[in-house]
């Protein structure tokens, strides 16, 4: 069966909330005196990744469907754009927008393979009538 | 004294090493239709649907890495020590993920064939370290883990001669 996609409905998320962090894939030299050092432990880490959305209520609904149904209670793995990458300009170094020959801007496209981490979506409210969903979620690598 | 690739050889002695050690198994059974390919590291990932599959794509054991990778499986190595006038001996500890794989090792009592081989993950077909024709001698299963022992044949255990001198085959000596 083929993953869930995330909603394409919902927006992206907030910016002070985001929070992304590498598993550790390292092995710690353990040696009482001296500095410590590192080796390789496995090729591939997973990446852990805090975010909070703000959703009105119909919004809400589809992220609490996506969550129990497609997902399956948070259990399934799911497809989701990469926030940080997808949509965004391709750019120069310079910072300058990459054009194709028609003039038409290049945009970047990026999915990661997600699952929900162990923080269960936690709702509460933000503003008049939206809802925060704070939640994480473990990028396979 | 065991030949070590440049490389390995380099990755043991530097300071802050790159290169990451990776054990391959390949075992064999008559009743398997093909060979099983296991790996101790995710170095790729092979497949996302409808299983997330990761696996070390290798040449080793006549292997075609693009066909058939070797599989990652969360499991430990010992690989057999370098010790004179002992068999080579090792085990592999896996994850009981699934009960499964827990009636799959109970499902034989022929001896499998199990061959291993130590490569670094950056170059996957050097060999650097490989033990073949080795045999599957006793599967520990508990809760948590799969303990697979492995070594050749216990010859010293085979009786000899063949014939024992017991009361069936020679009744005269036990009156």
């Amino acid at each position: 069966m083929a993953h869930p996609e995330w909603p394409s409905e919902l927006p992206r998320p907030e910016r002070d909330s985001w929070q992304t962090q590498l598993q550790d894939s390292r092995q710690k030299r353990v040696s009482e005196a001296g500095p410590p050092g590192w080796a390789r432990r496995f090729s591939s880490a997973a990446r852990l990744v805090t975010l909070s959305l703000i959703l009105s209520r119909n919004q809400k609904a589809i992220f609490d469907r996506f969550y129990e149904q497609d997902c399956a209670g948070g259990i399934r793995l799911f497809w989701m754009p990469d926030p940080t990458t997808d949509g965004w300009e391709m750019l120069s170094a310079t910072g300058e927008t990459l054009l194709d020959g028609a003039g038409n801007r290049l945009l970047l496209s990026a999915r990661w393979l997600c699952r929900f981490g162990d923080q269960v979506p936690v709702e509460s409210i933000a503003g008049q009538v939206e809802f925060r969903k704070r939640f994480n979620v473990v990028v396979l690598p | 004294m065991r030949r070590l690739s440049l490389n390995a050889r380099l990755a043991l002695e530097a300071e802050d090493s790159t290169e990451l050690q990776v054990v391959l198994f390949r075992i064999d059974h008559p009743d398997l239709p093909a060979p099983i390919r296991l790996s101790t590291d995710n170095t790729e990932r092979l497949a996302s649907e409808p299983d997330v599959i990761y696996g070390t794509r290798s040449g080793w054991a006549g292997a075609d890495p693009v066909s058939e990778p070797y599989l990652w499986v969360i499991a430990s190595a010992l690989v057999p020590s370098d010790l004179e006038d002992t068999p080579a001996a090792g085990q592999i500890v896996l994850e009981a993920l699934d009960r499964e794989m827990v009636r799959l090792v109970r499902s034989f009592t022929s001896r499998a064939t199990i061959a291993m081989a130590v490569v670094l993950a950056a170059s996957p077909d050097l060999v650097e370290a490989e033990f073949t024709d080795m045999q599957i001698l006793s599967a520990d299963i508990d809760a948590g883990e799969i303990k697979l022992s492995f070594s050749r044949d216990e010859i010293e255990n085979e009786p000899f001669p063949a014939g024992r001198m017991s009361r069936g085959r020679f009744p005269g000596l036990h009156p």
